[in-house]
């Protein structure tokens, strides 16, 4: 996955570039962005901030760091009105999230969930959910704990009680 | 740009639940049970979920086709996979399959016994 080339901007606040306004935007590690209104509003909590005028000073984006916020910036761009010539296009840059059999994907989609989520982007909340959902789809309890290094935290006799459990496991 | 790989742990089985629900709404009955053996917050996710929320590729009832009151897997089509199913339901071996009522699959064991429910989850 590729992260955005965004200038970090100079100043904070609000600023205007020609008839666009633009928002500052700063991520729990620091980083500043300048982003376009019309393209952060993607976010309904932006969306929410613009409304109500509480968009005026540089908004603290907490629990996302630069770099994913890089990267949902480069989501909005791409998902811009117009900016990519056809949804085929649009498709294909998309897919790049489709599989997350690597770590380093599956740490990205993990990130971007929870930035899709914290700023509610359905977009890109959706896009994530169908990575997770496929890579989900045909593993086995362990399999997926493996996958997504989760420990179990059920003690022994907890474990036992699942395993009879499993009796009821389907079998295609 | 400084792009840093951040080494935190990310925490799987920490989703917000509302992620959960949505990664869920693209899951088929099969697909979704597994989740709740993961770990506890997966577990009560589902829990919660298979009795209040509606999926609709689990909306749609499946069809048991096994007779008589033999044990083994009993053999279930879902209309909505076009996939027949075996499930292992072991309190139902011996049992004749009585009927169904909403979610409940009523088992009848023999004449002196009260019928054995069991629920499903369709």
């Amino acid at each position: 996955m590729s992260t955005a080339a965004t200038a970090d901007a100079s100043s904070s606040g609000d600023t205007t570039e020609g008839s666009v306004r633009l928002l500052t935007l700063q991520s729990e590690d620091g980083e500043v962005f300048e982003v376009k209104e019309t393209i952060a509003t993607q976010s309904v909590t932006i969306k929410g901030m613009v409304d109500d005028d509480c968009a005026t000073s540089t908004i603290p984006v907490c629990n996302v760091t630069g770099r994913t916020l890089a990267m949902v910036i480069e989501w909005w761009n791409k998902h811009e009105i117009g900016a990519v010539s056809n949804e085929k296009e649009l498709k294909e840059w998309e897919s790049q999230f489709d599989t997350i059999d690597d770590k380093s994907d599956r740490d990205d989609v993990y990130d971007l969930l929870m930035a899709a989520n914290y700023l509610n982007i359905p977009t890109l909340l959706d896009c994530c959910t169908s990575a997770v959902a496929e890579a989900i789809k045909g593993k086995s309890t362990d399999e997926m704990r493996e996958f997504f290094d989760i420990k179990s935290d059920f003690d022994e006799k907890e474990e036992d009680a699942l395993r009879k459990e499993n009796q009821w496991a389907f079998e295609n | 740009m400084d792009i840093k790989k951040h080494k935190y742990h990310r925490d799987w089985s920490g989703l917000p639940e509302n992620v959960l629900a949505t990664i869920s709404d693209k899951l088929s009955l099969c697909e979704f049970l597994p989740l709740s053996n993961v770990c506890k917050p997966w577990r009560s996710f589902q829990k919660e979920t298979l009795t209040t929320h509606r999926n609709p590729l689990r909306g749609f009832p499946w069809l048991v086709m096994s007779k008589g009151t033999g044990s083994g897997p009993k053999r279930c089509f879902s209309a909505l996979e076009n996939k027949v199913r075996k499930i292992k339901m072991p309190k139902a071996d011996g049992g004749l399959i009585w009927g169904s009522f909403e979610d409940w699959l009523v088992i009848a064991k023999s004449l002196s016994d009260e019928p054995d429910q069991i629920y499903i989850c369709i």
